[in-house]
């Protein structure tokens, strides 16, 4: 009789097996449809052959070619610069195509899994250490009886998949950094991170560390860390994580269990949770390495979606949370919610409007490790205080968001934040969606009555030991509103790339120093709106705006739209940088109004000059400032140039029954004297 | 019970005088070990010698800008600039390669306060194996010397104060191969004014690397000398805009364009006509023209004659070439003020 039984188990298995695998297919299959959420009707962008016409005549009449934008800006070397950091300093074209080729991958893009493994590709320090030559030995769960067939296979995938990336990371990255770092950086890390007194000069309670300097044991260790094989290790996780997820959402019936349930797995506790409203409160004894969570309105308190220990903290290396249906609540005073420390946290909610509020290093966090929240869809609000929402530091940080109108409040380092090879990714595809980073910590001593927002696209170095990392903001559709202080908007400082991408919309974007592209010592940034009419307003230091050896860019391609800033901004560089700040149709009004330094601007220092450019191609624009006009161009000195090319440049043909434009061709007429790319002899 | 009652409220008292006095000393306590010393008090603890570590105590005081040195930071900057030279040493060993932005910002400001007897200690930095020591310790030179306190530009060296560091430069140019201690050295070299030492900085117009070569150029803008404008004539070809940008400010600057006016008449004249090199020596004129309108100075006749001559000459050579023609109108207007 028992033998039967036996057979019959095994053929369910079988069985079961099998249909999970044909679900998964069809699952994959699946993925090269359309998305859920259909893109906005954007080709990949990128700049026009026009616009690049006019960029070398507005260099051409300041005397210079594309050649003479590379001149040298890396005056610090350090192990830790990114070659896209290092070549669009070289080359300030370079930032533009870099970050229109992730903005067209980004655009079509679902499984996290590619975003992560195409950020793997920003970092090139693959270390030699190989896979462990043996897998973990599993061990069959024991499910309830109310744990249905269909999703047991499901589950012990997961269960592996985590126990494979807890041993991968084991061997590959805290092996490489050896116990003694790990130790150091555990420690480090609290005392940067969760000090009462956030500012330049450091926690009173921590050892005094240089200003402007790195306690060599951090760099040490921020040099070994494999960041690529990091991220791959995350990636192969998050596959799988974000595949289970599918399959566990068609059979949320399999769940029958009226209670949740524990279960130990090789990879530590599973929690499985009812298709009820249930109330998840962190318990340090029985911390959930893999949580699901198949209904219901949720509510979380504790650390949930957090991953790594930090001194002080008991927490798996490795954590799993999938949370299939319903409007549910998140929230922990710590860590959690996506947060990698030291670890890999990945969190899937796939439904309902949900909301989310954590302290420090959460939502989408990783440092020294990987982080990734995705929800998929609901109208959601974000709420965390520093390094959140997409911020990475020596790893990466991904908050991806699927649909609905949502609000993300960060105070600082978020939403799209990168530090010291670090990648932070916020990640938006539909919706009305509402960015704000602020309100919480000083800008001391520099801009003391302001506040520091260093975010919404936003990369920092730490000056001058460790170049910056990569931080990303990309919003795919929808009219949004971007609102911060000191340091955002696709803007960075100290050898990063600070890149925020807007796809579609009527936006609104407002800051008030260092933003809306703008690269600040030797470093990088750039925004890019892609449609809608948007309006900009800034103090000043923004808007296609570079200082100290930057690059700044501010790209818009439609819409009627209006630039405001009061000083030192479109298309102004200071203190021998690029800055360009181009604009390509719709009827335009640029306004500013202090010391005559905007519409395209630079000065002399040190000895030589910077490239600032403004250029709109199209439309009826106007100035503040005398030197421009709407069809003119204009230059005081041989290092800053603005052109509004006129009407009349352009050969239009126009379809002659409908009188719609077909298509239209920069013609520059030859009596300019501007003749070619290499300009004049 | 009365004497109950009294020697009750008497205990709340000498209780309430006893927190006061705890509490106040505590603060006392407190405010000894957070607030930072003042140099008076540093000076008069070390003795009629300070030692280094009174110095360095001084040093950090005058380099920390946060809300507890406000009252010691400036006070502490004047003491060590009175110490003088003799007592740089410790702070150079400590922070001559500093990577703290507020350490290095505070190095200068002292050395430069110090003058050229600074020369004296940070000379033997300039041997260091570190080349951030090196590199700062070049440029820390070249500020304090004799030449670089001179108000006026077209003061000519070489002065006899600054013949060590002459000497130094001289001998480190020969064997040194790292481009950013080369970079700070020909700036420093140039600011000695020395013309001999146009021949010197003029080969590292040819060298390969744009840093090197933009301050090739810088350096010789600060030598009044014709030699020294000729061969910034030469970095007009340059092959980086940033170093042609270079060389027009040095030539236009007034004390260097005086000195071979006649000859920047001469070649825009003799230029092939739209060429590159011609809109910028146009641009020299042109920058030449209004610094001396903006500094309220006065300009030859002859110079305005010859530059109106130019125009008149060119004008016709500009036809259907927007930008030239932007270029000589511009020049036109500079000297049209006159």
């Amino acid at each position: 009789m028992n033998k039967l039984v036996d057979i019959v188990k095994t053929c369910l298995g079988v069985i079961c097996a099998a249909m999970v695998t044909l679900i998964a297919a069809g699952t994959l299959f699946a993925a090269d449809g359309p998305p859920p959420y259909p893109p906005p009707d954007l080709e990949p962008g990128g700049l026009t052959e026009a616009e690049l016409q006019v960029i070398d005549l507005a260099l051409c009449s300041i005397l210079l070619d594309r050649s003479d934008m590379s001149f040298k800006k890396d005056y610090v070397d350090d192990p830790f610069r990114l070659e896209a950091v290092q070549k669009s300093l070289d080359d300030p074209l370079f930032l533009v195509s870099w970050t229109y080729d992730w903005d067209a991958f980004l655009l079509d893009t679902q499984p996290l899994d590619a975003i992560i493994r195409r950020a793997a590709d920003e970092f090139d320090d693959m270390s030699d250490t190989a896979d462990p030559s043996r897998p973990p030995s599993f061990h069959s769960l024991e499910f309830p009886p109310e744990i249905g067939i269909e999703v047991r296979p499901i589950i012990e995938r997961l269960d592996r998949a985590v126990a494979i990336a807890g041993q991968r990371l084991e061997t590959r990255v805290f092996g490489v950094l050896g116990d003694e770092s790990l130790e150091f950086i555990r420690s480090w890390l609290v005392c940067r991170f969760f000090s009462d007194q956030l500012d330049d000069y450091g926690n009173p309670e921590c050892p005094v560390e240089e200003t402007y300097g790195a306690d060599p044991r951090f760099l040490e260790a921020l040099e070994k860390i494999p960041v690529h094989d990091l991220l791959l290790i995350a990636a192969d996780l998050t596959k799988v994580v974000e595949e289970s997820a599918e399959l566990l959402k068609q059979h949320t019936d399999a769940f029958q269990n009226t209670e949740p349930v524990y279960i130990q797995g090789t990879s530590g506790w599973i929690a499985i949770g009812t298709t009820d409203a249930d109330v998840w409160v962190w318990n340090p004894d029985k911390p959930p390495v893999i949580l699901v969570e198949p209904g219901g309105d949720d509510f979380y308190r504790g650390p949930f979606g957090a991953a790594g220990s930090l001194h002080g903290e008991q927490l798996p290396d490795v954590t799993v949370l999938i949370d299939l249906e319903g409007d549910d609540v998140y929230v922990s005073r710590e860590r959690g919610q996506g947060s990698g420390c030291l670890g890999i946290a990945v969190v899937v909610d796939m439904d309902g409007n949900d909301i989310w509020r954590a302290g420090r290093m959460s939502q989408g966090s990783g440092v020294f490790g990987v982080g990734i929240l995705r929800d998929d869809a609901g109208n959601d609000v974000y709420h965390a205080d520093l390094h959140v929402q997409g911020a990475g530091f020596a790893g990466l940080g991904l908050l991806w968001n699927g649909g609905g109108d949502d609000t993300y409040r960060g105070a600082m380092y978020a939403q799209g934040f990168g530090y010291p090879k670090g990648f932070g990714l916020l990640a938006d595809r539909d919706g009305n969606d509402s960015y704000f980073a602020g309100g919480t910590y000083h800008s001391w001593p520099t801009w003391g009555s302001y506040m520091l927002s260093c975010s919404q696209g936003f990369a920092f170095g730490m000056r001058p030991v460790a170049s910056g990392g990569i931080g990303f903001l990309h919003d795919r559709n929808g009219n949004d509103v971007y609102n911060a202080d000191v340091f955002s908007q696709g803007s960075s400082y100290w050898y990063g790339i600070g890149a925020l991408v807007d796809d579609a919309g009527n936006d609104q974007f407002s800051a008030q120093v260092y933003s809306q592209g703008a690269g600040i010592h030797l470093s990088a940034g750039i925004l890019i709106s892609r449609g809608g009419n948007d309006n900009f307003s800034c103090d000043h230091q923004a808007q296609g705006f570079a200082h100290d050896y930057s690059v700044g860019w501010l790209i818009n391609e439609g819409g009627n739209n209006n630039y405001s800033v009061k000083t030192n901004g479109q298309g102004c560089a200071v203190t021998n940088s690029v800055a360009v700040l181009l604009d390509r149709e719709g009827n335009d009004a640029y306004l500013t109004w202090e010391n005559n330094k905007g519409h395209g601007y630079g000065e002399k220092i040190r000895g030589f000059g910077n490239i600032g450019l403004q250029i709109d191609m199209q439309g009826n624009d106007v100035y503040s400032l005398d030197i421009a006009e709407n069809g003119g161009w204009w230059t005081l000195h041989s290092w800053y140039a603005g052109i509004d090319v006129p009407e009349s440049w352009w050969h239009i043909e126009t379809d002659e029954e409908t009188g719609e434009e077909i298509s239209r061709k920069l013609v520059i007429p030859d009596d300019t004297g501007w003749r070619s790319v290499s300009c004049m002899p | 019970m009365h004497a109950i009652k009294y020697l009750s409220s008497l205990k709340w008292w000498l209780f309430s005088v006893i927190f006061t006095v705890v509490a106040f000393c505590s603060t006392a306590v407190k405010a000894e070990t957070t607030e930072a010393r003042s140099p008076e008090t540093i000076l008069s603890e070390a003795g009629d010698v300070p030692d280094d570590d009174a110095v360095l105590e001084l040093f950090r005081n005058a380099s920390s800008w946060d809300a507890k040195h406000v009252d010691v930071r400036y006070p502490s900057q004047d003491a060590l600039v009175e110490l003088g030279a003799d007592y740089l040493e410790p702070v150079l060993k400590h922070y001559l390669s500093s990577t703290d932005i507020r350490r290095r910002i505070t190095l200068n400001t002292v050395v430069n306060l110090i003058g050229p007897p600074a020369a004296v200690p940070l000379i033997p930095y300039t041997r260091s194996e570190n080349t951030v020591e090196r590199s700062n310790a070049f440029a820390l030179l070249g500020a304090v010397s004799a030449a670089a306190r001179q108000e006026k530009p077209e003061t000519v060296g070489p002065f006899d104060e600054d013949a060590d560091i002459s000497k130094t430069l001289a001998e480190a140019l020969t064997t040194e191969s790292d481009e950013e201690v080369l970079r700070t050295m020909l700036t420093s070299a140039g600011r000695l004014r020395d013309p001999s030492w146009v021949s010197r900085i003029k080969p590292y117009l040819d060298h390969s690397s744009e840093p090197v070569r933009l301050h090739a150029v810088i350096g010789l803008s600060f030598i009044p000398h014709s030699n020294a404008a000729t061969a910034l004539m030469k970095a007009l070809d340059d092959s980086m805009g940033s170093v042609r940008q270079a060389a027009v400010f040095a030539l236009s600057e007034p004390f260097m364009c005086h000195l071979y006016y006649d000859n920047l008449i001469y070649a825009l004249k003799n230029t092939e006509p739209g060429h590159r090199r011609q809109l910028l020596m146009l641009d020299v004129l042109t920058r030449y023209f209004k610094t001396i309108q903006d500094s309220e100075e006065s300009v030859s006749e002859t110079q305005v004659e010859a530059a109106i001559n130019l125009y008149n000459l060119l004008i016709p050579k500009s036809e259907g070439n927007d930008i030239f023609r932007y270029y000589l109108a511009r020049m036109k207007t500079a000297v049209s003020h006159w």
